[in-house]
């Protein structure tokens, strides 16, 4: 999750924590006690389950038959196409399995250290007077740890169709040097499944034997056979046998790799071997489950080069109505990122941000550091017991204008109680417009008051220098969003120093937790709006007859509501 | 009679040399071969970054009366932001005993964060890199993408669109939310990584 404050993480309601199961569900689930999940309970940022409910804004899509936000865990994804990151090839499906999910052409990533390979020329010395022009041999050369294939003892005639010629190679190498060795990976694997399937059909399984032929049972079949005159039915029975029981692959045939305590001689050529080692020869697990022709290696120097695995793309649906929620456009090919249908949360959610009173305007951000003193810049902790002012700050995406109610618990729900006030809990934001009415009404002044108050204001002293937040009253209006104050009063890590010395659970449980110093406000966001019938397209979709209420134009009412944590600050000692 | 020296109307030295196409130059900036760069309009580039457009293909040699035309060396988009201390150098390849270079493009909205060393083949648009990241020649990095601070891109390196990039040697780690980009650079908000760059350009003085 984001590492810089301030931010602000949103909850889906997918989770147990911001919504109860509805009750027919919860009725059904044994596991969940009646009094556990209460309605209304607080959003505790710090609950060890909260990480998993919630999502950046970034994150989040959002459906518009069901009108909710959806997360990562509510929408489905599905599988549009392959393709190679190295060669931004597409590959289609039905090859990607018999590939191995893997490039089949010239891509190839180091072994040792998983930066891609590039084929080199080798270079050629003329010796003089030569008739023939010199053989390009052609090598894979990783630009960055200097691995080459030479290190293997690979070199290739010609720069294309490298699968095949590494491919022969390995034949080769595993034909050569053979006899202590044991079985290829694949060989191995080829001989098992076809042991196997011999095995199933040998055995007995519990098939009906007899649905295929027109005789349904053998006791039809014995009656037919003796009216006919054929083998007697104590023949007829000899000659089926009993089915053996299935047995395990035995020997290299079918299989199975064996080793033996006899084997002195290899074993001793191998410990020789690694007495002469050193760390770095070795592989890691991470270079030997890079792919399967790698997982037996345990030098480095058995490493082979690896095919690049291929990535895909994918479109998203909502898991409770198959709507697609984000589509990239499969025309454009892989090199162009452009979606088709792209619903997001940012355009249909109100959207909170908070800094702090007496931070100017735009606030730092640590990503977008231009210089390299600011980098080194940390935040600064927040000293407890000491009110600070924050400038709370709704934008309204959508076009109608929406009535904002937020709710905060007073203290927040962790170890580290800071008290948390909202000035003014419940307010309007204006709608999202064009860029025109943007234009045009900032000609006209737009700050707060309005019209010559606001001149005046601007022209004195700077904004934040004379005001002072008031209850009750917003600090600062925009054309699509609104700005209001909250106090918060950090709370202290430790707890204050008493008397009574304190028994051993009292002091661990006084024990400041990784995480816990960090100060995350839950506020329980809610909005209204209303949609006039025509530009109800949900409900549209969902079929519902209009109702003309009143005789007018009917507007229907709307609302949305959700968790969100703001991350404020870190809490120093005091 | 002396008569008073004539007041040198001097204007204050500003930190960025502005063109007419909104291009924001820095005085303390290393620029060579000027003619060769190309910023396509509203770019920045910050005190302290070594821009190379000296580095270019040779042109061929142009018949007898005609003008040679000129060579772009490094082509940069639309409210692309080169941060301090930054070397911006177009990718050269050894072939054949003949050192040969490369143009480089960078795309729009780009971000290239302090003290990175871009040899990139070409950087594709809303690409945002951390500080101190090392591009090595002839690396492509397509739409969309974020390259984290301290990463090493080796050379030769492909990626895909939209990835999350990171490590030394870089791997793609992950994909970008879809929301990247979107959301940001309004009046007051705060600047989004991905997104359109053009507010944080006009910060910059």
């Amino acid at each position: 999750m984001a590492a810089t404050f301030p931010y602000t993480h949103y909850a889906c309601s997918c989770s147990d924590l911001t919504t109860s199961a509805p009750p027919s569900v919860s009725a059904k689930r044994a596991s969940l006690a009646p009094g556990d999940t209460p309605e209304d309970s607080t959003f505790n940022p710090h609950d060890p389950r909260a990480n998993y409910a919630l999502s950046p804004l970034d994150r989040l899509l959002f459906c518009d038959e069901c009108e909710e936000i959806r997360c990562q865990r509510c929408y489905g994804e599905e599988i549009i196409h392959w393709y190679c990151p190295t060669c931004l090839f597409e590959v289609p499906s039905s090859a990607v399995r018999s590939d191995g999910n893997r490039c089949s052409r010239n891509c190839y990533n180091c072994p040792v250290c998983t930066a891609g390979l590039a084929v080199t020329a080798m270079p050629q010395h003329h010796f003089g007077g030569e008739n023939d022009p010199p053989e390009d041999t052609y090598i894979l050369q990783c630009h960055y740890c200097d691995w080459s294939s030479l290190d293997i003892g690979v070199q290739f005639n010609k720069p294309t169709k490298i699968t095949e010629q590494l491919a022969k190679h390995r034949k080769h190498k595993a034909a050569s040097g053979k006899s202590l060795q044991h079985l290829d990976h694949d060989e191995a694997f080829a001989n098992l499944t076809a042991f196997y399937k011999e095995q199933l059909s040998e055995s007995g399984d519990l098939q009906n034997p007899y649905s295929n032929s027109p005789y349904s049972s053998p006791s039809n079949l014995a009656r037919i056979m003796s009216l006919y005159g054929g083998l007697s039915v104590d023949a007829l029975k000899k000659t089926r046998e009993k089915p053996q029981p299935m047995r395990e692959a035995r020997g290299e045939k079918e299989g199975a790799l064996t080793y033996s305590v006899n084997n002195e001689v290899a074993d001793d050529a191998v410990m020789k071997s690694v007495q002469n080692l050193s760390w770095d020869e070795t592989t890691t697990a991470h270079q030997r489950l890079s792919s399967p022709l790698n997982n037996d290696a345990k030098l480095v120097h058995d490493l082979w080069p690896v095919a690049t695995a291929l990535r895909t793309r994918k479109c998203r649906r909502c898991r409770s109505c198959p709507q697609y929620l984000s589509y990239p456009d499969p025309k454009v090919k892989v090199n162009n990122l452009r979606y088709k249908i792209r619903v997001l949360a940012l355009n249909h959610i109100p959207r909170l941000a908070i800094r702090s009173l007496q931070a100017t305007l735009p606030l730092p951000n640590p990503s977008f550091a231009l210089r390299a003193e600011d980098l080194q810049q940390q935040q600064p902790d927040l000293r407890p017991h000491i009110t600070q002012q924050y400038v709370l700050t709704i934008r309204n995406p959508i076009l109608e204008p929406i009535k904002v109610t937020l709710a905060t618990p007073s203290t927040t729900p962790c170890r580290v109680a800071s008290r948390v006030t909202i000035l003014c809990p419940s307010f309007t934001v204006g709608p999202a417009g064009d860029v025109w009415d943007e234009a045009l009404s900032s000609s006209t002044n737009s700050m707060a008051g309005g019209g010559r108050q606001a001149a005046l204001s601007s022209l004195t002293a700077g904004e934040s220098l004379d005001r002072q937040p008031e209850a009750g009253k917003i600090w600062e209006r925009t054309r699509n969003s609104t700005s209001v104050v909250i106090e918060i009063v950090p709370g202290s890590l430790s707890s204050p120093p008493s008397i009574v010395p304190k028994t051993q659970a009292e002091l661990e449980a006084e024990e400041v937790d990784e995480g816990d110093e960090v100060l995350e406000v839950p506020v329980h966001v809610r909005a209204e709006w209303e949609v006039s019938e025509d530009h109800d397209d949900a409900a549209a979709k969902k079929g519902m007859l209009k109702v003309n209420i009143d005789g007018e134009g009917g507007k229907v009412k709307k609302e949305c509501a959700y968790w969100c944590v703001l991350g404020v600050g870190r809490i120093g000692e005091g | 009679m002396s008569r008073p020296a004539p007041v040198t109307r001097r204007s204050a030295k500003t930190e960025y040399i502005e063109t007419d196409t909104g291009n924001k130059i820095s005085r303390r900036a290393r620029i060579e071969g000027k003619q060769n760069i190309m910023l396509a309009g509203k770019s920045v580039v910050m005190a302290g970054a070594t821009l190379r457009g000296d580095l270019h293909r040779k042109s061929d040699k142009p018949a007898e009366g005609e003008k040679g035309s000129s060579v772009t060396a490094i082509s940069v988009g639309k409210a692309s932001i080169i941060s301090t201390d930054c070397t911006i150098r177009p990718p050269m390849r050894l072939s054949r005993g003949q050192m040969t270079f490369y143009p480089m493009r960078i795309g729009d909205n780009v971000f290239i964060g302090t003290g990175t060393h871009v040899s990139a083949l070409s950087i594709s648009s809303h690409v945002h890199i951390g500080a101190g990241c090392v591009l090595s020649p002839f690396c492509v990095i397509k739409e969309s993408c974020k390259i984290l601070p301290d990463t090493v891109v080796p050379s030769h390196m492909i990626i895909p669109p939209g990835s999350i990039v990171a490590g030394r040697p870089a791997r793609v780690i992950g994909e970008v939310g879809e929301g990247l980009g979107q959301g940001g650079g309004g009046e007051g908000e705060e600047y989004v990584e991905g997104g359109d760059l053009r507010p944080l350009v006009r910060s910059i003085k």
